[in-house]
């Protein structure tokens, strides 16, 4: 693909980006001018920037909105939160697009999708604010271009009369929310046609995605709109539904039938209009297509004003409109415009680098560390000598500039909080629009920087957790006022830098988890038996949400605890070596926070030592490490325990775990008055982990098990230490 | 288990939910000259038919049940006539 395309598709990308949160920022407050100037002028940059690729649905929808926010800008049109849906559906479909253009280098072939979301911005604008303000989808037959296009043995099958148009595009991930689009279709009453249709053409089945889905669906009932709107109550943002009425023929204001011979000669006039050419050529081709247009419009029996022919006749998109929708309020190149093609934002100075050599040069660099690791014995070894003198002086500079190198490349890999921040105002803005509940967003801390592949893993747990926010934890409006609370809720997500790793706080001031209620429902599932479950503290039984297997069913969410999927943010963040703590007062808010290592590329470990081997734990995991006299710990045979801060925590023999005999020394003459004790925090609790020696601390790049040995449960991979001494990393939860 | 597996033929018993997506998904593209029989099934999850769609193996019954039979059979290649309205 061409560099041009390639700037094309990053230069999209960061446009939709401010255009998104331009879009945000003016719904929050309509009369926010620089938002619309700003959204206006991406509108308007995508257009221009659009038109030099062959991609007619993306140039022809962004020029859609382009008008739409004209109109907004001059102020005959005003915002509404439903105005701003279809802003949004709009920036989506773009966002889906340059997606599918970085990936494969072409549009895919759901321009019909397009067309929809077009007339949606466009169809509004013709008739001002009275199809937005309503609040109603529109419910022109015009809104539904397939009802015109229905076989005879479909019109027959349909009747005539008032019917009501249903025209269902599910989100290709709507899967796993639990949506089955098919299902809603059996509460529609008096269903007369339902058209299943792929979305995209249905690709062969190896690529195929199982869970993702690509059908759409259409459909027309007898019924009234509001008798079928229910049964989509749970997917407003993916329905339209409207009312058409089928007289024996649907005449639309200019439009020839389609299929019909006329139709292909004014397709064709508007692919005319979008070839490209010099100016005074387009000119001459322009008045050639106006004459045609008129033209064949007088011989279908619908004369149009040359004027308003003429002026449709600007581009192809706006030829298309016209004859589809007639005539429009106003000719859009009248319009005074920045002059085109717009100054674009100076461009960022920023390097692109591929993530492979980022990866190779961290490699690299790990290497280098190891080796530097191993002059420092051999300097020893050279002896006292002038020459061991200079060795050590050239080895401390050596060391000094690799600790700078390897700083300079981690940072290499550092991006802000935002990259994951940046998604969250759209999500909770839709989510309590779905919801009906009214919530405000903190975003704290954006600008605390992370490891990409930290960022990569962030993403998703921060998702759940802020759904799961709103969704469980702060109450409906009604339910808030009752106790005591302003009406809106309040969701703050923090982050910041903490102990060498990043944290990311979720805390919102909802109802909290009752911790009587998980008990009941860890009972109720088999996952502790009654007197386990009386005997957990409080804390604990909160904690109880991250369990698997505990909060697959609805029956969390109707204890307005939360849970959804809270085992799967656990597994992901531990995965990548990081832990998640929760804390929750009944009444009065929720706090989950997630701890994650700086990096992925490097660990530090803490090197323990057990049976004469040497081991590494990752220092995220331990929450200290201590003596603790063998008259401290408690055993009930082979069982052992002690009491750490108030808490009473299961001890383990690493020894134990890892099949080595007891120490025998120690059992024997010399027995020692104290066990070197390494605590780890697991997130089903802490767990004490008796060793035979605590070493350093140490960053080691881990490398996973491979071959044959990547069978072997209880390791996280292996490392080399600075001295070049191999030790085995340990992946507790496994080996526990 | 809501589908069952016999060499070339799938028989869809009962709800088939989204859990066999993947099942499904993995035996028509093993499956050459896959047949399916959706008599006995009731539902049908959208993950499942678009599968079907996109494999359209040999349907030999169609659905009983009343929706699936005027929707999604036809849907699935017309093996079912449309009940005349």
């Amino acid at each position: 693909m061409s560099e041009l395309f390639d700037q094309f598709v990053v230069e999209a990308q960061e446009l939709l980006e401010t255009a998104g949160a331009a879009l945000l920022a003016l719904e929050r407050d309509p009369a926010d001018r620089a938002s619309v100037d700003e959204l206006f002028r991406a509108f308007h940059t995508l257009k221009g920037s659009s038109a030099l690729f062959d991609m007619a649905p993306f140039t022809r929808l962004v020029h859609a909105g382009e008008d739409t926010l004209s109109l907004l800008r001059d102020g005959r049109r005003g915002m509404t939160p439903e105005l701003a849906d279809r802003l949004f559906r709009a920036l989506d479909q773009c966002a889906r697009w340059v997606a599918a253009l970085e990936e494969t280098g072409a549009l895919p072939a759901d321009a019909a999708a397009a067309e929809t979301l077009v007339r949606g911005l466009s169809g509004g604008s013709a008739d001002g604010d009275a199809a937005a303000g309503a609040g109603q989808p529109d419910g022109q037959s015009d809104a539904f271009p397939w009802v015109a296009t229905l076989t005879g043995d479909e019109r027959g099958a349909v009747g005539e009369g008032a019917l009501t148009v249903i025209d269902y595009t599910p989100d290709p991930e709507c899967f796993f929310t639990g949506d089955d689009p098919l299902a809603l279709f059996r509460r529609v009453p008096d269903l007369r046609l339902m058209r299943i249709e792929p979305t995209e053409p249905l690709p062969p089945l190896a690529q195929m995605d199982p869970y993702r889905c690509i059908l759409r669906f259409r459909a027309l009932s007898g019924a009234g709109v509001e008798a079928v709107t229910p049964a989509f109550r749970s997917v407003p943002d993916q329905v339209r539904i409207g009312s058409v009425t089928l007289a024996p023929v649907v005449p639309s204001p200019v439009a020839a039938p389609p299929d019909s011979l006329a139709a292909a000669m004014l397709e064709e006039q508007a692919r005319i209009l979008d070839l490209p050419g010099g100016t005074a050529e387009r000119q001459s081709r322009r008045a050639a297509v106006a004459r045609t247009v008129t033209a064949i419009l007088t011989a279908l029996g619908r004369p149009a004003e040359r004027a308003a022919v003429e002026t449709a006749c600007a581009d192809g998109g706006t030829l298309r409109r016209f004859l589809a929708d007639g005539p429009a309020d106003k000719p859009t190149d009248a319009e005074p415009r920045p002059a085109a093609p717009a100054p674009s934002p100076a461009p960022r100075r920023a390097l692109r680098v591929e993530p492979e050599r980022m990866d190779a040069l961290m490699a690299l660099v790990g290497e280098l560390s190891v080796m530097k690791g191993q002059l420092g014995p051999l300097v020893r070894r050279a002896g006292d000598g002038e020459l061991a003198r200079d060795m050590k002086a050239f080895s401390a500079r050596l060391d000094s500039l690799v600790g700078d190198l390897r700083h300079a490349a981690l940072r290499l890999r550092l991006l802000p909080l935002a990259r994951v921040f940046d998604p969250l105002p759209r999500l909770v803005r839709d989510t309590a629009r779905r919801l009906d509940k009214t919530v405000e967003l903190v975003l704290e801390g954006a600008e605390t920087e992370a490891d990409k592949d930290i960022l990569d893993v962030l993403g998703e747990p921060l998702l759940h957790l802020v759904r799961n926010a709103l969704d469980h934890g702060i109450e409906a409006p009604e339910r808030r006022t009752a106790s005591g609370k302003p009406p809106g809720g309040t969701l703050r997500v923090r982050g910041f830098q903490d102990k060498g790793g990043v944290v990311v706080e979720v805390s919102d001031d909802g109802a909290g988890i009752d911790p009587a209620a998980m008990r009941r429902v860890a009972v109720a599932k088999g996952l502790l038996a009654p007197d386990a479950a009386a005997a957990l503290g409080d804390d604990d039984a909160v904690r109880l949400v991250f369990a698997p297997g505990f909060s697959t069913a609805g029956s969390v969410s109707d204890l307005s605890g939360r849970g959804v999927g809270m085992d799967a943010v656990r597994a992901a963040v531990e995965r990548a070596g990081g832990r998640v703590e929760i804390a929750s007062t009944p009444g009065s808010g929720t706090r989950v926070r997630l701890a994650l290592p700086l990096t992925l590329s490097i660990t530090r470990v803490v090197v323990v030592e057990a049976a004469g081997s040497l081991y590494g734990i990752p220092v995220t995991l331990v929450g200290g490490v201590q003596r603790v006299p063998r008259a401290d710990i408690h055993g009930v045979k082979r069982a052992e325990s002690i009491v750490l801060r108030d808490r009473v925590v299961p001890l383990v023999r690493l020894r134990r775990l890892l099949g080595q005999p007891d120490d025998e020394r120690v059992q024997g003459e010399r027995q020692r008055a104290a066990d070197c004790v390494v605590l780890a925090e697991l997130s089903d609790g802490p767990v004490a982990v008796a060793v035979d020696d605590v070493g350093e601390r140490a960053d080691v790049v881990l490398r996973p098990m491979t071959g044959v040995l990547r069978g072997l449960r209880g390791y996280a991979g292996t490392a080399v230490l600075g001295d070049g001494r191999l030790i085995l990393v340990l992946d507790l939860r496994e080996l526990l | 288990m809501p589908i069952r597996y016999d060499d070339h033929l799938a028989r869809f018993e009962a709800a088939c939910t989204v859990e066999d997506a993947l099942p499904l998904a993995e035996w028509l593209e093993a499956t050459a000259a896959a047949r399916i029989d959706l008599s006995a099934c009731t539902e049908l999850h959208t993950a499942l038919l678009q599968l079907l769609m996109a494999a359209r193996p040999t349907v030999v019954a169609g659905p009983e049940d009343a929706f699936l039979a005027g929707w999604v059979g036809p849907a699935l290649g017309g093996a079912v006539p449309l009940s005349s309205r």
